[in-house]
Formats: C-alpha cells, sequence, structure tokens
C-alpha cells in the first residue's frame, strides 16, 4: 500500500546526503580559512 | 423591482450561501489574528494569513479564483517560486555568518536537526499521506516557514496553508517547545559548559562564504540552488559593504512587501471545503513531532561530539540547529544562563542556527531531486 522502499531510500540518501553536503562545506570554509591564515603570515 | 428580480439579487450576495465551514474558517481567522495582535505569535504573519483565511471563506468573492486577485499572488508569488527565494535574499541580509565560519563544526549540528524531517516524513506516510506530501510536512521539522512553503507548493499544494501555518506556529512556540527537551536530554553539569569564545572573523572570509556555500551546496544538490542562492546573495549584499542600498533593501522594503503577499496568498488557501477535514489535525500532531526530534538530533550530536572534543561544547547548542532564527538560540542561551548565569551561549548557538537554515534548504532540495 505505501511506497515504503522509496520513502526507505529518500530517508539514506536525504539524510545522509544532507550530512555529505554540510561536512563538505565545513571543510571548505576550513581550508579556505587556512589559505586565507596562510597567506596572512607569509605577508607579515 | 418586482419580486422576481429582488430575489435573484438576494441570491447574488453572499448571505444566503454561507455555511457552518465558513463560519468555523473566519473563527479560525480570527484566532490567528488574535493570536499575531495579542499574543505577539509572528504576528507578520499570522495577522495577514488570518485576515486571508476570513476573506476567502466569505462567499462568492471574486478574490482566489483562477484569475482573482489573491489567486494571481499566489499563482506568481507562489506557484512560479518567486516569494520564499526573495524571503531568503532577505534573511540573507539579515544573517550574520561569523559565528559558523569562526566554528564550522556546528555546521555539523544543523545538520542533525534535520533528523526531526526524516523522522516525520516516515510517521506521515505512515499516516497514509502521499511520499510528496509526507514530504512536505517533514519539512516542518526544519522550523524554516520559507522553505517549507516553497516545497509545500512544489510537491503538495493542497497542503500548503496547514503546513504554513504548522511551521510558523512552531517557529512561534520555539520557547515552550524546546526548553523541556533541551532539559530532559541534557544534565545539569553539561547545560552549565561554559565554551571557548569564538574567533574574531575577517571581513574577506565573510565575503567569501556566500560564495563558497552556494558554490558547495548548488553543485552538490541544485535543486536547493532557488533558495541556497538567494540566502547567499542577500548575504553578499550584507558583507560586500559596497551595496548597502541594496542590503537595506532586502532586508526591509523587499522582505516586507513579499511578506505580505506570502501571507495573503497562504490564507487564501485555506478554503471552508479544502480545509476542514483532519488531515490539518495529523498536520499539526506530525509537525510537533518533526520539530521535537530535530531538537533532539542537535542536542544528542552535540553530546556526541564531547567524547572526542578537548574543549566540550555545551550540548544545548545542538537544540538551535533548527532554523527558527534566532529565536532558537535566544532560548538556547535562556536555558543555559538559568543554570549558569554568567554562561553566555548566544553567539555559539546563532553557529548552528544558521547551519540550520542552509540544512532545511538542502533537504528540500534533496527531496526534489528525488521527487518532482
Amino acid at each position: 500500500m505505501y511506497n515504503w522502499d522509496l520513502a526507505f531510500k529518500i530517508f539514506i540518501f536525504g539524510f545522509v546526503g544532507v550530512f555529505i553536503c554540510l561536512t563538505v562545506l565545513m571543510f571548505s570554509i576550513q581550508i579556505c580559512g587556512a589559505i586565507l591564515k596562510g597567506s596572512k603570515n607569509k605577508k607579515s | 423591482m418586482d419580486v422576481f428580480s429582488l430575489n435573484s439579487l438576494l441570491l447574488k450576495t453572499g448571505i444566503f450561501h454561507l455555511t457552518v465551514g465558513h463560519l468555523v474558517m473566519w473563527a479560525i481567522g480570527f484566532l490567528f489574528i488574535y493570536l499575531g495582535i495579542k499574543k505577539d505569535f509572528e504576528p507578520l504573519l499570522l495577522v495577514p494569513i488570518g485576515f486571508g483565511i476570513f476573506i476567502v471563506n466569505l462567499p462568492l468573492t471574486p478574490l482566489a479564483d483562477k484569475g482573482d486577485l489573491i489567486w494571481i499572488f499566489y499563482h506568481y508569488g507562489l506557484e512560479w517560486e518567486v516569494i520564499p527565494p526573495l524571503i531568503f535574499m532577505g534573511v540573507g541580509a539579515l544573517t550574520d555568518f561569523g559565528p559558523l565560519i569562526a566554528n564550522p563544526k556546528t555546521l555539523l549540528l544543523g545538520a542533525a536537526a534535520q533528523f526531526g524531517v526524516y523522522v516525520t516524513f516516515f510517521g506521515a506516510i505512515a499516516l497514509g499521506f502521499t511520499v510528496k506530501e509526507a514530504a512536505s510536512i517533514g519539512i516542518i521539522g526544519g522550523a524554516d516557514g520559507p522553505t517549507c512553503i516553497y516545497l509545500t507548493a512544489k510537491l503538495a499544494p493542497r497542503l500548503l496553508g496547514a503546513n504554513a501555518i504548522a511551521a510558523y506556529s512552531y517557529m512561534a512556540m520555539v520557547p515552550l517547545i524546546q526548553p523541556p527537551i533541551m532539559r530532559l536530554l541534557t544534565s545539569k553539569k553539561e547545560r552549565q559548559i561554559v565554551m571557548k569564545q569564538l574567533r574574531p572573523v575577517s571581513k574577506l572570509e565573510k565575503i567569501l562564504f556566500p560564495m563558497i556555500a552556494t558554490l558547495v551546496i548548488c553543485l552538490l544538490v541544485p535543486d536547493s540552488a532557488p533558495l541556497m542562492a538567494m540566502l547567499m546573495l542577500g548575504n553578499l549584499f550584507r558583507e560586500c559593504g559596497v551595496v548597502q542600498r541594496l542590503s537595506h533593501a532586502a532586508q526591509n522594503e523587499l522582505l516586507n512587501i513579499v511578506t505580505i503577499f506570502l501571507g495573503i496568498a497562504v490564507g487564501t488557501t485555506m478554503k471552508a471545503e479544502t480545509f476542514l477535514n483532519p488531515q490539518p489535525i495529523f498536520i499539526f500532531i506530525l509537525g510537533l513531532i518533526a520539530f521535537s526530534f530535530s531538537t533532539m538530533g542537535g542536542l544528542l550530536l552535540a553530546k556526541f561530539f564531547n567524547l572526542f572534543l578537548k574543549d566540550k561544547i555545551n550540548p544545548l547548542i545542538g537544540s538551535a540547529g533548527v532554523s527558527a532564527v534566532p529565536m532558537a538560540a535566544r532560548v538556547t542561551q535562556r536555558v543555559g544562563q538559568q543554570e549558569n548565569p554568567r554562561n553566555f551561549l548566544l553567539m555559539h548557538a546563532m553557529g548552528p542556527n544558521v547551519a540550520g537554515v542552509i540544512g532545511t534548504a538542502t533537504a528540500a532540495g534533496m527531496f526534489l531531486a528525488f521527487l518532482k
């Protein structure tokens, strides 16, 4: 009756997907911050 | 004037077409207006929504049928996906992402707070809603009104009124719903944890952030782009420092104007003949479940972090991962100060709070990727 298969896939891929996206964003911010800090140290 | 024409004139008035359903909807509309004016529950939305409910339930009024005035607001504003992204632009222009940039791991707390979205998604399917309807109900757990409206307008427009009301009601009730859950899941000692002061964030970092966030999220989840791109454009206006007029317009005039259209358009989706059935009650119950599980998700991940971190974080900030900005962060601050009056958690909680906005927009994009 219910489309549990699709729902389960959405749950797994959706929730994990949100984590993956925000984890990638977290590392991007950290890498960018490190580069900026490095270039600032180089200048000084 | 003869009797025949007087009769037909009378039949053209709304009075003879009134039903009990209309009267019930008037009462609901007046309740929202009362809550907005008297109790200060999200008045910017509940007042226009309440009035919208009232006028759409006046029989024979040419307001909400195809081609009518408010149908035009609804059609071009919501069905064409214009209003929620514009609200996001205003939200972006109002939001300082500094606490998030200073402590990027709070992004994960924002992700964990989407737990309620997916739990409720299952719950809604079990209650007999279709998969698309369940997705639109689940997103209430993100406590982000524009995202909820955006997703519902695309996946289940029939539920727009009930979902929007549930989302904004729970956002207004954050100070009532969250503290008991926060106390239940944390010990007194945990609530007293004092966190290290956040590092200062440079202007360049703040300018780069909206571009990096747009790039990452829109590349990974293209369906979230209308919300994410507008959120980050508004934030770029704010942070770049050279377009104050645009930033001011996005935060004030534009946001206010689209809020009027949003409120009226949402209110007019609540006609007696479509709204008065058991489904809105289920939606309100599921919305509460979603919101509670989202609060738990953020709290529990924060506790999990503390198993590994040297500098412990106060798990209360995890509850701010729901998007209700800045209300959820203020609740964290208040509950934290009840345990330790010298503990200032507000800025720490703003990180997960704004991360929740990004997380909910991403979750909505995920649903769209699967279901649209």
